[in-house]
């Protein structure tokens, strides 16, 4: 059997045994077979409430958003073709950061993921307009835009923060870090998330091969039959909108959009047919194991889920780094 | 029928005049080489007839079809460019590299046939390179990444090559066996290849025709072997050239 196909599988099975050891762990402990019968309706009372109403809902959320932030940033990657782009790099998070704070320090809770999405909203129709206006877009261009952009919310941010009173300020500081907390059970039957991740993953499948090409820079892509203006802006929002959404539920977690599509593209190729569905999987997999950490590990105090998944992966990122360099030392 | 044909072509990069009315026909089995001094515009004339560059007047047609009126992938299927640069943001190997050259030739959600592989395969072994079709390519010497770049339009394999300076980085026994092969496949397959080169005495040897960029946008055009007399050489790099005849071909020295 091919050898992406076989880590593709792995990946499925990885995926699978996070959904298990997430819904299983906690401050009550579900056995394997308690966690299959309550799924399959014929769990008790207790074990129903603790898996539909709060460990389903926050895993369910916890691997889209994973998937959403792995895939956005491999896109981010090849669109602006430099190893350090992540989902957030062109100010996405800020804008949207930008709305929650003030919705948090307003009072108005229920807000926060409406909001975000206007501030997310607002700050793609910036860098774009910007990045777009006369001239050529080229990648350096749109880089620079996005990172002041970027930089002008990050301010902001800060200017909120110090202006807010002790109360809120710990549910932005969480929110800023990442929060998976907040995940109902609504989420269930809210199609949104799914139908993004999957529909996000179909359109960069179809763009794959033309991405393979893309990184070898515009005008070779040009000259091998892509064309680049079309290509260039639907990343753009694609990309810009799986982020959008992935921050909108869960606030921004950083490290993994970053790192997972790096990750795969040393396990597995750097062949974009491959590496959308492993980064999803592994993005996917990577936040659902570390939100269950995070709440866990000194429960019944939880931590922000960013510091978890730095936490694992960096460790895990270094020793591929390492080892792909060795093999290429050797061969 | 000409492959690659310019009418009334101008181009013009900020207050240099690359051209100014060109008017170019290139036949199958035609080698074609374009000389000039650095910053004159060889380059971007060869972007431009590639359709890589459109700010320009009048009309570029390959098999008598307007190039405007072709999508990116009508022409990729036509006409292939080698580039001057490489970049390799994301490393991919050797053979992954070769292989996008079937781009134009596969549907959206195909993936590459066997015998696309075959094709990719075979290129890397013209370029005589298939021991390292799984290196990374970012750890390639400069003369092997511009011989994988080759094997790519091999790859492509396009009826009208266009090849920007396809001789740098490349020791001298590879740039023969580059030429030789380009003309050869030219002749045997009726292909157009129109390439820009520093080499007067490469030139010599396997253009037919040729475009001397003179500057001011003023060109000439014709076969190479008319084109290439002291007294064009001189204008054409501001420098005295001699020219000496062999058996062959003339041999150019520079004064």
């Amino acid at each position: 059997m091919q050898k992406p196909l076989t880590i593709i599988i792995l990946l499925l099975f990885i995926s699978l045994f996070s959904f298990v050891f997430a819904l299983s762990i906690g401050s009550l402990p579900l056995s394997l077979s308690e966690v299959l019968q309550t799924l399959q309706g014929n769990g008790s009372i207790i074990s129903n409430s603790v898996i539909f109403d709060l460990r389903l809902p926050r895993a369910y959320v916890a691997f889209i958003t994973g998937g959403l932030l792995a895939l956005a940033g491999m896109l981010m990657q090849v669109l602006l073709r430099n190893p350090l782009a992540d989902p957030y790099i062109l100010g996405v998070s800020g804008g949207a950061s930008v709305g929650a704070m003030l919705a948090i320090s307003m009072g108005f809770s229920s807000w926060v993921s409406g909001s975000a999405f206007i501030g997310s909203l607002i700050s793609i129709i910036l860098v774009f307009g910007l990045a777009h206006g006369r001239g050529s877009w080229n990648p350096s261009r749109l880089l620079l835009t996005g990172i002041v952009i970027a930089t002008g919310w990050g301010a902001i941010i800060n200017f909120i923060l110090s202006l807010s009173s002790n109360q809120p300020l710990k549910g932005m500081l969480f929110w800023l870090m990442g929060d998976l907390s907040q995940a109902d059970a609504n989420q269930l039957t809210n199609p949104a998330l799914p139908i993004i991740l999957v529909t996000g993953l179909l359109l960069s499948l179809s763009l794959a091969r033309s991405l393979n090409i893309l990184s070898r820079g515009e005008m070779q892509a040009s000259a091998l039959g892509v064309s680049i203006k079309p290509l260039r802006l639907s990343l753009f929002l694609l990309a810009s909108a799986l982020t959008a959404t992935a921050v909108t539920h869960a606030g921004s977690i950083g490290f993994i959009g970053l790192i997972v599509p790096h990750m795969m593209r040393l396990i597995i190729s750097s062949d974009h047919r491959w590496l959308a569905p492993a980064s999803v999987l592994a993005g996917g997999s990577l936040l659902l194991l570390s939100d269950t950490l995070a709440r866990t590990i000194i429960a019944p105090q939880q931590l922000p889920v960013g510091v978890i998944t730095a936490f694992i992966g960096v460790p895990i990122f270094l020793y591929l780094l390492n080892r792909g360099y060795r093999q290429q030392v050797e061969s | 029928m000409s492959l690659l044909s310019t009418t009334k072509l101008s181009i013009n990069i900020g207050s240099i005049q690359v051209c100014d009315n060109l008017n170019i026909e290139c036949k199958p089995g035609e080698v074609w080489g374009i000389l000039g001094r650095n910053g004159k515009g060889k380059t971007t004339l060869l972007h431009t007839l590639a359709g890589l560059r459109s700010e320009q007047s009048g009309d570029i047609f390959i098999k008598q079809k307007n190039i405007n009126e072709l999508s990116r992938k009508e022409i990729a299927q036509q006409l292939g460019v080698l580039l001057q640069h490489h970049e390799d943001s994301f490393p991919s190997s050797v053979i992954e590299t070769v292989i996008t050259g079937r781009h134009p030739h596969i549907n959206q959600w195909q993936w590459e046939s066997d015998n696309d592989w075959k094709i990719a395969h075979h290129a890397l072994e013209t370029v005589q390179l298939s021991q390292l079709s799984e290196r990374p390519i970012n750890q390639l010497s400069g003369g092997e990444r511009q011989r994988v770049s080759i094997a790519t339009l091999i790859t492509q394999n396009p009826d009208i090559m266009l090849l920007d300076e396809p001789n740098s980085h490349l020791d001298l026994k590879y740039q023969i066996q580059l030429l030789d092969y380009l003309c050869q496949l030219s002749k045997t397959q009726q292909k157009t290849v129109l390439m820009t080169l520093h080499d007067l005495n490469l030139a010599a040897r396997y253009c037919d025709k040729l475009i001397l960029l003179l500057g001011n946008g003023k060109a000439l055009i014709g076969d190479s072997n008319e084109l290439l007399s002291e007294n064009n050489l001189r204008e054409l790099y501001d420098y005295p050239i001699s020219r000496l005849e062999s058996a062959d071909y003339p041999v150019f020295i520079a004064k």
